[in-house]
């Protein structure tokens, strides 16, 4: 048992069916998709290699979802415990900030900016470290991209 | 055939202060932009032509020729230090590189593979000035159906590289294959799988995605051992590999050699399948193939050697015939002909002199970087010892950065950062990633060719079966996929 009280293998079991369920719902996507495309005068028009991939996403997700029905889905090595889980969805979620950010507040201060919360996430405590290794690594992407690989990154727009 | 006297006028050329130190400095920033996640040998060629546009040309050539080399090593740095490869040739290396540097044997790892990508390139660069017609007329014997059985054969190999279970390498092989398929229809351009989005009919952009699923990823794995770890303190030791190391692995790099010379040479099938069908061809042949993905130095070796020495036959297409062999020499060839150095048979009537140059600044960047990298190696092994709470910030930002820089679309980061979390989770519960890479590059190639090869037969499936090269391939690809099927659902393989 795990330290949240719940079998690694059914975690497992739970992320295979999971993982069955999508395969499958792509699959039916991809046949759904192909019917409504042109019929070639012959075999070997545009539907014919999807759906034989879709076909053989069908039969390897029934397998998949018969392995882990029966019980023989692998053990999850290290649940995950709820700090981890805050984690990782703050820094999802940081990473969604910085992406939107990036082209309307340009490079410079949304870099610095998702550096210091991400570095505070990560659980960084030294203010003068957290702030000058943001400065230095915001500085040196925009060194090595802007400067020597001549590969322009978003500008401050509002400054421009 | 080769002319001795213009190849050793070429040394004296290319070894002349000016396209030496070309050579040098290429090398160096080949190495770093080659570790750097997302910035790839292709990125750095297309990044270094205007700054060669007011260099002499055969300057200019010989620095691109060092950067497309030494690029192409350099991914295996990062692969090896921070399980992020740095270019996508490098994803193999990451198998046993970074386990052996979780086992403290970076610098053995990094030394091994900077002496197997010296002694691939090398080789393959000696083949490319000495064999290019004979390989040039056998890569012209391959058609449409041989080019599908190849990427049939490539995609039975992803299931040798699935680990545990064969079933959830098929299906992240079947997504890989189903995402390869978005964009328009390879053959008569009807849109698939775009919603109607028009920034869709492109296709997914294949390095931001290739960034999430092995960088990004690991940034969020990194996140879940900040507390649980102590800081990495691999002991990065000898890199220097001695003789008898050498000697121990001669027959990897030999067959990858080999490997990467053949598959190079095949138009569309670069390092990336190199260092795959390398690999995989060496853990088969292994009497451990169990310890293939544990650490083995074998497999660093394998992928190492085989990516450059692909390097010679994926140039040997473009020189001879006009016909790049993937992205980074298609891009080499623009430069090239941005210097009015026009690729395909006339410039060997033309421009001999060219030719030749362009052969020994080949061999001289091979030597140039395994030097470099072999003396360097131990400063790129420091990022270890950086501080994970930093260099997952680190990690997390370059990704980004580097998916949008390949053409600054915001879109991209999208792409990396949903692959990232897709790939996170595959990791997490066991499903490998590689296969969905590897079925994005052979996916398009498959379905291409076989659709050619339908529309020659007039939708006869026969065509395969009687085209000999095709049939073989076909009938290995089938056998490959069967065996590794067999050997890792028995007990004690499939499921330790």
């Amino acid at each position: 048992m795990s330290a949240d009280g719940k079998s690694p293998q059914v975690r497992m079991t739970i992320a295979d069916l999971s993982a069955a369920s999508i395969s499958l719902v792509f699959a039916g996507w991809a046949f759904h998709e192909s019917g409504r495309w042109p019929a070639p005068e012959f075999i070997g028009g545009p539907a014919i290699v999807p759906r034989a991939v879709a076909t053989i996403l069908v039969v390897v997700a029934l397998a998949l979802a018969w392995n882990a029905l029966r019980g023989r889905s692998d053990a999850v090595e290290k649940p995950l415990d709820a700090t981890k889980i805050r984690r990782i969805a703050l820094t999802l979620g940081l990473t969604a900030a910085y992406a939107v950010s990036l082209e309307p507040a340009g490079f410079l201060p949304s870099t610095f900016v998702f550096l210091v919360a991400f570095l505070h996430v990560m659980g960084a405590t030294n203010r003068v470290s957290i702030v000058g290794f943001s400065i230095l690594l915001t500085a040196g992407f925009h060194a090595i991209f802007d400067l020597v690989l001549k590969v322009p990154l978003p500008p401050i727009v509002w400054l421009s | 055939m080769l002319d001795f006297s213009l190849l050793l006028q070429g040394f004296g050329t290319v070894l002349s202060g000016p396209n030496l130190l070309a050579i040098v400095l290429g090398s160096i920033g080949g190495i770093i932009v080659g570790a750097l996640p997302g910035l790839t040998a292709t990125m750095a060629i297309a990044l270094l032509i205007p700054f060669t546009f007011s260099m002499d040309p055969t300057t200019g050539i010989c620095m691109l020729l060092a950067v497309y080399a030494a690029g192409i090593y350099g991914g295996g740095i990062a692969s090896i230090l921070i399980r992020t490869p740095g270019t996508p040739a490098a994803v193999v290396t990451v198998l046993d590189g970074y386990p052996m540097a979780q086992k403290g044997m970076a610098g053995q790892a990094l030394g091994l593979a900077t002496i197997g990508s010296g002694t691939g390139g090398l080789f393959s660069a000696i083949c490319l000035a000495l064999f290019a017609p004979i390989l040039a007329a056998f890569a012209l014997r391959f058609s449409a159906p041989e080019y599908f059985a190849v990427a049939v054969l490539g995609l039975a190999v992803t299931i040798t590289l699935t680990g545990r279970s064969p079933l959830k390498g098929a299906v992240s092989a079947s997504m890989g294959l189903l995402i390869a398929m978005i964009g328009l229809d390879p053959i008569g351009g009807f849109p698939r799988f775009t919603f109607g989005l028009t920034e869709l009919t492109g296709g997914i952009s294949f390095v931001p995605m290739l960034i999430g699923l092995f960088s990004l990823s690991e940034a969020f794995r990194q996140i879940e051992l900040i507390e649980t770890t102590e800081r990495m303190t691999a002991k990065i030791g000898r890199v220097l590999p001695t003789i008898g190391e050498l000697i121990v692995h001669r027959w990897t790099m030999l067959r990858a050699c080999v490997i990467g010379i053949v598959v190079g040479i095949i138009p569309s099938m670069g390092p990336e399948t190199a260092a795959f069908v390398s690999y995989s061809e060496t853990k088969r042949n292994s009497k451990e193939p169990e310890e293939f993905g544990k650490g083995k130095p074998d497999g660093v070796v394998a992928a190492q050697t085989a990516e450059n020495a692909s390097t010679g036959g994926d140039v040997l297409p473009m020189i001879t015939l006009g016909v790049p062999g993937d992205a980074a020499t298609a891009v080499l060839m623009g430069a090239l002909t941005i210097h009015n150095l026009e690729p395909g048979p006339l410039l060997f009537r033309d421009h001999p002199d060219v030719v030749h140059m362009l052969f020994a600044g080949l061999i001289v960047a091979n030597v140039a970087f395994l030097v470099i990298g072999l003396v360097g190696a131990r400063q790129f092994a420091k990022v270890l010892n950086l501080d994970r709470r930093y260099l997952v910030p680190a990690i997390m930002l370059c990704s980004l950065i580097g998916s949008y820089a390949i053409n600054n679309n915001p879109m991209d980061v999208w792409v990396c950062l949903i692959f990232g979390f897709i790939g996170y989770l595959m990791q997490r519960y066991d499903y490998p990633v590689s296969p969905i890479v590897l079925a994005q590059i052979l996916g398009a190639m498959a379905e291409s060719n076989f659709r050619r090869s339908l529309a020659m037969s007039q939708g006869d499936l026969g065509i395969f079966a009687t085209r000999p090269i095709a049939a073989v391939l076909l009938l290995l690809a089938v056998v490959a996929a069967v065996s590794a099927i067999r050997r890792q659902m028995q007990p004690g393989g499939a499921r330790p």
